[in-house]
């Protein structure tokens, strides 16, 4: 199969990396001589590859060219797959640490990882009460016996309840 | 070097030693078996739990995972078709075949002895090669450092599969991670936005922890399911003895994939699946059999797991020696050296051989351990597998954020840790290699002071990279491993062009 017609991967990401290194090295450039040296170093050699990637991910000759340079092959070996995964389905993945850790920044660990747990388990893994009371218990008896227990260590308390 | 050993002998075989060494090997197992944890998750979760610990008693702990993840991912390879770490995956081309026979024991107790006898070789050759590598770092100053540093990621940008130009993005974004924070060199702080947290720059644990353990749980959140592929609750094993002889049968086997996977762990970011693959496929050439390959052929179990355990010995030479990391495991073991007080390089073998060989010693008798403990609780490693990721996820979550926060008692690292999660998910997702940027996470430290230190002894002049002969020479090799891509590509088309003109 040649290179021409695979289907280019999404331009997105190589953007959003190039946009990334464009700003590091601006904020690079505003350090000293010497402690800016490294810094825009990498970000010149991580803008000129960010670019390289926008060719490779444009579908055009030269973009196959470029992919087939790093990839060191003709076929799709080396193109970009990513997880095929939709963007809603994504987004609620990352969402669900996100309000896990939104929500101990208030209330603390201990409060939270059983209501966490139990509600993953029943809302996201669309399973029954009583799978999300029992995930929800060994998991909160878990950390309560190794950190608090084994290891006494500090568990975060949260901001209401620090006091 | 004798006396380390044998105190590092002496330490665990008490009470504590035997324990934290058996909970290493049971941990191991357990992420070994798991598909998409793997060792690199497991350590993340540990080191926490390590920082009250002594050193030798972290080691042993760490040890104990590091010499038992292979095995506990060949239990699912053969049970179940699904490798438990990409390693694995040699293993299941003739380990599944074997299972759909009937064979599954001697499959597994073939993987079990294999997976010892390769682990206490890969050890073997660490402590031969330690008395020759301490000579050989005496050789290296800043600008071998420095060199040495830009080689390793080129090399493990190079072994990302067809990723190598995002494998090298990635490389310059953990640089650039790398960066942030208070600049030992030149004194001030850089890229910290005035966050005060920052200060201290990006803390390497909750990095790593968000990088694999939170990534790689946001990944399994979008693909639901149970963890295994292809699952069967039906995992009877029997008849184990026949895989443990047939072993013995085949030495000559073990011994080649042993030395195949401690050579290949030695080389940065080559890693475990290029070594048992390569085993794998070495040994199908040397049958007078080729055909039975595929289809249940024991060699086709023996020679993977043996490369498998071997390569950690092998790995462990430059993260020790050079504090060079060859891997996303050796990477983050790094990090467990470092909140230990301990900096890999030179004088880590020199001022810590003890606290070297303690470790040595966790590792080559966790090989052993994983094997006995492994072939006892097999079946119910495999049962796992089966488990929903709804319950797993939760919990690995929950777990791994509030180890985070052990640490140091800073709610920061849960929102770092939280951030890399996310950024991890983000590679995963769009094909950019996470093990480069964890890499370079590490060595840009060490590859910034080593630049600094290199120009100062050069007078300000960059010129002493080319001047001597040894950062030379990995520089050079770095601008191979550079061109490597395109001269595989000119050479295939030139021999296509040449086949189509006969």
């Amino acid at each position: 199969m040649s290179a021409a017609r695979f289907k280019a991967p999404s331009l997105v990401p190589p953007i959003a990396m190039l946009a990334f290194s464009i700003g590091f090295l601006g904020w690079a450039y505003t350090y000293g001589e010497r402690a800016q040296q490294m810094p825009v170093l990498v970000g010149w050699v991580m803008a000129t590859l960010c670019v390289l990637d926008v060719v490779a991910c444009s579908g055009t000759r030269a973009g196959n060219l470029v992919r087939a340079l790093f990839s060191g092959t003709r076929d799709d070996h080396g193109a970009t797959k990513g997880t095929g995964t939709s963007v809603a389905r994504s987004v609620m993945s990352i969402l669900w640490p996100t309000a896990f850790v939104g929500l101990v920044a208030l209330f603390g660990f201990l409060p939270v990882i059983p209501a966490y747990v139990f509600l993953f388990v029943i809302l996201q893994g669309r399973k029954s009460i009583r799978q999300g009371l029992t995930a929800a218990a060994i998991t909160t008896a878990l950390v309560y016996v190794i950190f608090k227990l084994a290891l006494r260590y500090e568990v975060y308390q949260g901001l209401v309840f620090a006091g | 070097m004798l006396e380390s050993a044998i105190s590092a002998l002496a330490l665990l075989f008490t009470l504590n030693g035997v324990l934290f060494l058996g909970a290493g090997v049971a941990i191991g197992l357990l992420f070994g078996a798991i598909p998409g944890l793997g060792g690199a998750t497991a350590i993340a979760l540990l080191i926490p739990l390590t920082y009250g610990m002594q050193p030798e008693t972290a080691f042993t702990l760490i040890g104990g995972v590091m010499g038992s993840v292979a095995f506990g991912g060949s239990i699912s390879a053969i049970l179940l078709n699904t490798p438990g770490i990409p390693p694995n995956a040699a293993t299941c081309f003739d380990g599944f075949p074997m299972a759909q026979q009937g064979k599954a024991g001697a499959a597994i107790g073939a993987a079990a002895t294999a997976s010892s006898l390769g682990g206490l070789f890969g050890v073997a050759i660490l402590i031969a090669v330690i008395p020759i590598a301490k000579q050989i770092v005496l050789l290296f100053g800043p600008p071998e450092f420095f060199a040495l540093a830009i080689l390793g990621l080129g090399a493990i940008a190079l072994s990302t599969g067809g990723h190598f130009l995002r494998g090298l993005i990635s490389g310059a974004f953990g640089l650039a991670i790398a960066f942030v924070g208070f600049d030992a060199v030149n004194g001030g702080t850089r890229f910290t936005g005035g966050v005060e947290y920052l200060f201290d720059g990006i803390q390497v644990v909750p990095a790593l922890t968000g990088l694999f353990a939170i990534a790689e749980m946001i990944n399994l959140t979008t693909r639901g399911g149970i963890v295994a592929s292809e699952g069967s609750a039906d995992v009877r094993i029997s008849r184990v003895s026949d895989g443990v002889k047939a072993v013995f049968r085949n030495l000559p086997t073990v011994l080649r994939g042993s030395g195949i996977g401690a050579f290949i762990g030695a080389v940065p970011g080559v890693g475990g699946t290029v070594a048992s693959f390569l085993a794998y496929a070495s040994t199908v050439q040397a049958s007078k059999n080729p055909g039975s390959f595929g289809k249940g052929n024991i060699l086709g179990v023996i020679a993977p797991e043996s490369a498998n355990n071997a390569k950690d010995g092998g790995a462990l030479i430059p993260t020790l020696a050079f504090g060079i990391p060859g891997s996303a495991e050796m990477a983050i073991f790094l990090g467990v050296l470092v909140l230990h007080g301990l900096e890999p390089g030179p004088l880590m073998l020199i001022e810590h051989e003890g606290t070297v060989f303690s470790l040595i010693v966790a590792l080559a008798l966790a090989a052993v351990l994983a094997s006995l403990i492994g072939l006892a609780i097999a079946r119910y490693l495999a049962l796992v597998t089966l488990i929903d990721v709804h319950i797993l996820v939760p919990a690995v979550v929950s777990i791994a954020l509030v180890g985070v926060y052990a640490l140091h008692s800073r709610f920061g690292d849960v929102v770092i840790a939280l951030i890399f999660g996310v950024i991890g998910y983000l590679m995963i997702r769009f094909d950019y290699p996470r093990i480069t940027a964890v890499i370079a996470l590490v060595l840009g430290e060490l590859a910034e002071r080593s630049y600094h230190q290199s120009v100062m002894i050069g007078n300000g002049e960059i010129t002493i990279f080319f001047t001597r002969w040894i950062s030379l020479g990995l520089l050079l090799l770095t601008v191979l491993i550079i061109f490597t891509p395109a001269l595989r590509l000119y050479l295939d088309t030139r021999r296509a062009t040449g086949a189509r003109r006969r």
